[in-house]
């Protein structure tokens, strides 16, 4: 008989416990895509939120325990539990008291403090904004899971602690949602928490997983190229005159001072033509209308 | 009637320069700025007649007593091969 010879530091089994949840890689995959759009959306729902060209990022999916998460909540958080009917999972968002106070600042022009505020006060109508701004952000949350079949928020109410939404057991598994505004190192936070089984109840519908993004399409349509004609002038002639135009003749042309960029035949842009050698440029004039 | 059907009036542009650039770039043109173009290698500079999308002639240009005169080389144009100008824009405000 062998005998095999443990290190005492060594940490010892544990039994695999069968309620932790079992996800399958796709899912994971498509759960974090669903979340990338949904910080794209924030983003841009949001600008008028956000300080100066910052973005709201996914920075991934996590699962920890209710109880765990609960421990780590910051006092000046802002907290809104939801649920979602058609999935059967209840979620929370917490949005940690440094990004309520970022929020409130840049769409009410307040200088911002050099040394954030972990817990910051907030006046009524501070408070108004700070809730304007998380049902902002629910609303798009809510039209992304209804897309993906999570179906939408419903029985959203504020709550000041997490421990006191009678929503969740402390040894309940959650699917955690994290998502940063700027760098890492700002500490702006914003999470997203429903119970894990939610991970399995979305389903990426065609429609959604090929949907290129209209500033995509922009940027593609952008780079499209497009033959562009810089005109000397033109005039009107019959179709005899152009059919008696032989190697040799000769035409006085328009010297060019209002010539114009043109597309096929819409004109774009007025200017004046100049010569030098083998080289022409075209100097954009003003102009206050074109056909 | 066949005279007349052969004579109704088209409108003949004199395009001194042909070119291919992307939509955003057009559609950043400013006034001021200057779009400088040159015939490829291997092109001399030409002017095209056109009625609408068509070529129905091809022109050398030459600058005689202030006047610029377009001499007739082709009038069966076969433009198949001959490429775009090259181009490029100077800014009026380069830092916009």
């Amino acid at each position: 008989m062998k005998t095999r010879i443990i290190a005492p530091s060594a940490e010892a089994p544990r039994k695999y416990e069968l309620w932790r949840p079992i996800i399958q890689p796709q899912r994971r995959q498509i759960f974090e895509r669903i979340h990338n759009r949904i910080a794209e959306a924030w983003s841009h729902a949001m600008a008028g939120y956000l300080p100066g060209d910052k973005r709201f990022e996914f920075e991934g999916l996590g699962f920890e325990v209710f109880s765990e998460f609960n421990a780590d909540q910051g006092d000046g958080s802002q907290v809104v539990v939801f649920g979602l009917e058609q999935a059967q999972v209840t979620g929370f968002m917490l949005m940690s008291g440094v990004v309520a106070r970022s929020l409130v600042d840049a769409r009410l022009g307040i200088k911002p403090s050099e040394t954030p505020d972990a817990n910051p006060c907030f006046t009524r109508i501070e408070m108004g904004v700070v809730r304007e701004a998380i049902r902002a952000m629910l609303a798009r949350l809510s039209e992304t899971y209804a897309e993906v079949g999570l179906g939408r928020l419903s029985g959203i109410r504020d709550c000041e602690r997490l421990g006191d939404t009678l929503m969740f057991a402390p040894e309940d598994y959650l699917a955690v949602l994290r998502f940063r505004i700027g760098n890492a190192a700002d500490a702006q936070r914003v999470t997203v928490a429903l119970s894990s089984s939610a991970v399995n109840a979305v389903h990426e519908t065609q429609h959604l997983a090929r949907k290129p993004r209209a500033n995509d399409l922009e940027r593609i349509a952008g780079q499209l190229p497009v033959s562009v004609d810089i005109v000397l002038g033109a005039w009107k002639t019959s179709i005899r005159e152009i059919n008696r135009l032989r190697p040799g003749d000769q035409i006085v042309l328009p010297d060019g001072e209002d010539g114009w960029l043109a597309t096929d035949t819409v004109r774009l842009r007025l200017g004046s033509i100049r010569f030098a050698g083998r080289k022409v440029s075209f100097e954009i004039k003003r102009s206050a209308r074109l056909r | 009637m066949k005279r007349d059907s052969l004579d109704p009036a088209v409108t003949v542009s004199a395009v001194i320069s042909r070119l291919e650039m992307s939509a955003v770039e057009l559609a950043a043109l400013e006034p001021g700025d200057i779009v400088e173009t040159e015939p490829q290698v291997g092109h001399e500079p030409m002017i095209r007649l056109t009625i609408g999308a068509a070529t129905v002639a091809l022109a050398t240009i030459a600058k005689r007593d202030g006047k610029l005169i377009a001499t007739i080389i082709n009038n069966r144009p076969e433009l198949s091969g001959r490429k775009g100008d090259i181009w490029k824009v100077k800014r009026a405000n380069p830092t916009a």
